[in-house]
């Protein structure tokens, strides 16, 4: 709960300082890329040493494939619905 | 693509070393890190060249974007559920990233597993491709749709194909809908998993 409040402060923080074109100069290091990879490799000392993730490597990598296919079709496909059912409505085109 | 290369290597290397060594990054030390990448992640977006107006000019059409993104993937991430070893509130859980996979990853695994955080890294890795990959064909059959599948990539990985794919209008909103997605990826992770 801590930590939820804590990471959207700074997220917070983060976008009105942005917006009031403060800590400009920030950007010129790529701090952003430095700081994800170092994450990622953090975060990859973690799943190295959980014995659950390392043993199903293969069936999470298919399971996640297959949330990206899902994720992928239902945003195109609601997305198309949706248009066509206003267009009709309408009479109006988009595209 | 490159970026995605090196990201993913960072992650190999990370696994190799921890499984190799039994050295792991403390928890809370990554916590750390992860406040200061949110930190900079929203000055970034902000900072954006007059951010607020690119994104006034289609507001509504922005909004609408953004919303049926969501709702699909939801709903058919809640469907995937069904075929799947997790429950609802992970599957979607793990596709509330829309495709920035380094920081839903990174967010689930502090907020709730490894395990999970792992699932969620991987199917946003391949959520982008895909939509890499599929974006041009789909676009042929309607090119709002097809920008819902680019997610949070649309404002950048994404925005170069979308704005070869698609008209300049669609391509603003491709980018708003970027914006809007990237804006709530963190929210969202944090509510479905406090």
């Amino acid at each position: 709960m801590l930590m939820l409040f804590l990471i959207l402060a700074a997220f917070t923080t983060g976008l009105l300082l942005g917006l009031k074109k403060r800590l400009g100069f920030l950007s010129k290091f790529k701090i952003i890329p430095l700081i994800t990879l170092l994450l990622l490799f953090s975060m990859g000392t973690e799943i190295g040493q959980s014995q659950e993730i390392m043993a199903n490597l293969n069936s999470i990598g298919l399971n996640a494939f297959l949330i990206a296919l899902f994720a992928v079709a239902g945003s195109f496909l609601v997305t198309l619905l949706f248009l066509k059912m206003i267009k009709t409505k309408n009479g109006e085109t988009d595209d | 693509m490159i970026d995605i290369l090196i990201m993913i290597a960072a992650l190999v290397v990370g696994i190799l070393f921890g499984n190799l060594s039994g050295f792991v990054v403390h928890s809370d030390v990554i916590t750390g890190i992860l406040m200061v990448l949110v930190f900079l992640v929203g000055v970034d977006i902000g900072r954006e060249e007059n951010i607020l107006s690119k994104i006034k000019v289609n507001i509504k059409h922005i909004i609408g974007q953004s919303v049926l993104t969501i709702i699909g993937t939801f709903l058919f991430a809640w469907i995937a559920s069904f075929f799947l070893p997790y429950s609802m509130k992970e599957t979607i859980g793990a596709s509330a990233g829309f495709g920035w996979y380094s920081l839903s990853g990174i967010m689930i695994s502090q907020l709730y597993s490894p395990l999970l955080g792992t699932v969620s890294f991987l199917s946003n890795v391949f959520r982008e491709l895909l939509s890499i990959i599929l974006l041009p064909f789909l676009a042929k059959i309607n090119q709002r749709a097809a920008v819902s599948t680019a997610g949070a990539t649309a404002m950048d990985v994404l925005l170069g194909l979308i704005s070869k794919s698609t008209s300049r209008k669609n391509t603003l909103i491709a980018f708003g809908q970027g914006v809007i997605l990237s804006l709530l990826v963190p929210l969202i992770i944090s509510f479905i998993f406090m």
